[in-house]
């Protein structure tokens, strides 16, 4: 099989859960889809790297990592996070507390470091090894991290109703 | 259920409300390509450009005087001109030529082909073959081409033939020497060429 191949039968297999975890890290959705374009481009340039990684995924994701974080610093004028989510063209009003809504008004409540362990580690499932060896940081930066997030997280009020807790 | 298996579960809720177009497989392929094939040009600049620099350090050491070392036994290549034409002053030459003030010959008809001068470390000899000349020479550098050589002769034998007269007036003017073509030269004060020698 070749390299193209090889990578097209793994675009086909991640690429939906490599864009969503890209909103989940704080894109919009069209750009969730030019930063793991830019970052598949950059594995393919490099595919023997990716074929040597011991955990191919854990070296996408630090790939998508870094450039979503380079365009972040690139785009220093561009979209910025916010707490408050602009009013969508059809909103939902039956619903009091839209789940997506909410989790993503509580995501951005994280800075970017939280963020990041948050949806690599719940939504990616990578181990905390995974992601000291992703983020290029120890292993006690990470569990700090995430230790930190839970806790701003567990503060919440819009995720505690979702929790059904007051 | 866990908190952290709740965090993940609205993770997964969020993330399915996002639509996902299909992955441009085919233009990411294109484009790793022509990272790829820019990076391969640039490489070949760089390695380019190192050789150019690389070749022009290699000339520019190669034409760098070599500084003496320390200690060390200095060989011919460490010598000056004006020492290689001292040391390569030594020996016994013929006089091909003889030249007076006029710029002629001066030559006796029967020395051609038997005078010679014999420098050996800071003593003279002149062989007409029929009679013996003996003095002492000094060298010095000069501000611009060859040597200064001064000639100082102190006896001459006497015997019956006494063809040398020419011969011995030429060297008295003597002032400065130089080698050009294999051929060493000893110039009158003015760069007049007084003699022309030969090594044997």
């Amino acid at each position: 099989m070749s390299r193209n191949d090889e990578f097209s039968e793994y675009v086909a297999a991640r690429w939906s859960r490599l864009v969503r975890a890209a909103v989940l890290l704080g894109c919009s959705p069209a750009e969730a889809e030019d930063v793991v374009q830019a970052a598949l481009m950059r594995c393919l340039v490099h595919w023997r790297k990716v074929e040597r990684a011991d955990d191919r995924d854990a070296y996408v994701h630090r790939i998508l990592v870094n450039t979503f974080t380079s365009s972040r610093r690139r785009r220093w004028t561009g979209e910025q996070a916010t707490s408050h989510v602009p009013e969508t063209p059809s909103p939902d009003h039956t619903v009091a507390i839209d789940t997506t809504d909410a989790v993503l008004r509580s995501l951005s409540r994280l800075n970017r470091d939280q963020r990041t362990v948050v949806v690599l580690r719940y939504y990616g499932y990578l181990s905390e090894q995974q992601m000291a060896d992703t983020l290029g940081v120890a292993t006690g930066t990470v569990k700090s991290r995430l230790s930190r997030a839970l806790k701003v997280l567990a503060d919440d009020s819009d995720l505690a109703e979702l929790r059904g807790t007051p | 259920m866990t908190n952290n298996e709740h965090l993940s579960e609205l993770l997964e809720r969020t993330a399915e409300r996002v639509n996902v177009g299909p992955p441009p497989v085919d233009a990411m392929i294109g484009a790793a390509a022509r990272v790829r094939r820019r990076a391969r040009v640039g490489t070949v600049i760089v390695m380019s450009l190192l050789l150019i620099v690389l070749g022009g350090v290699a000339f520019a050491i190669r034409d760098m005087p070599s500084a003496p070392i320390a200690g060390e036994d200095r060989s011919v290549t460490d010598l000056t001109d004006s020492q290689v034409e001292i040391s390569a002053m030594e020996g016994t030459w013929d006089v091909v030529a003889l030249v007076g003030e006029s710029g002629k010959s001066v030559m006796p008809p029967e020395l051609h082909g038997k005078v010679s001068l014999t420098f050996d470390d800071g003593a003279l000899v002149g062989d007409t073959g029929c009679n013996l000349i003996r003095g002492t020479y000094g060298t010095e550098p000069n501000d611009g081409e060859g040597l200064r050589l001064t000639l100082e002769l102190s006896s001459i034998t006497r015997a019956a033939c006494a063809v040398e007269a020419p011969l011995v007036e030429r060297l008295g003017t003597v002032r400065y020497t130089t080698v050009s073509d294999g051929h060493r030269y000893l110039h009158a004060e003015n760069w007049m060429i007084v003699a022309q020698l030969r090594r044997q």
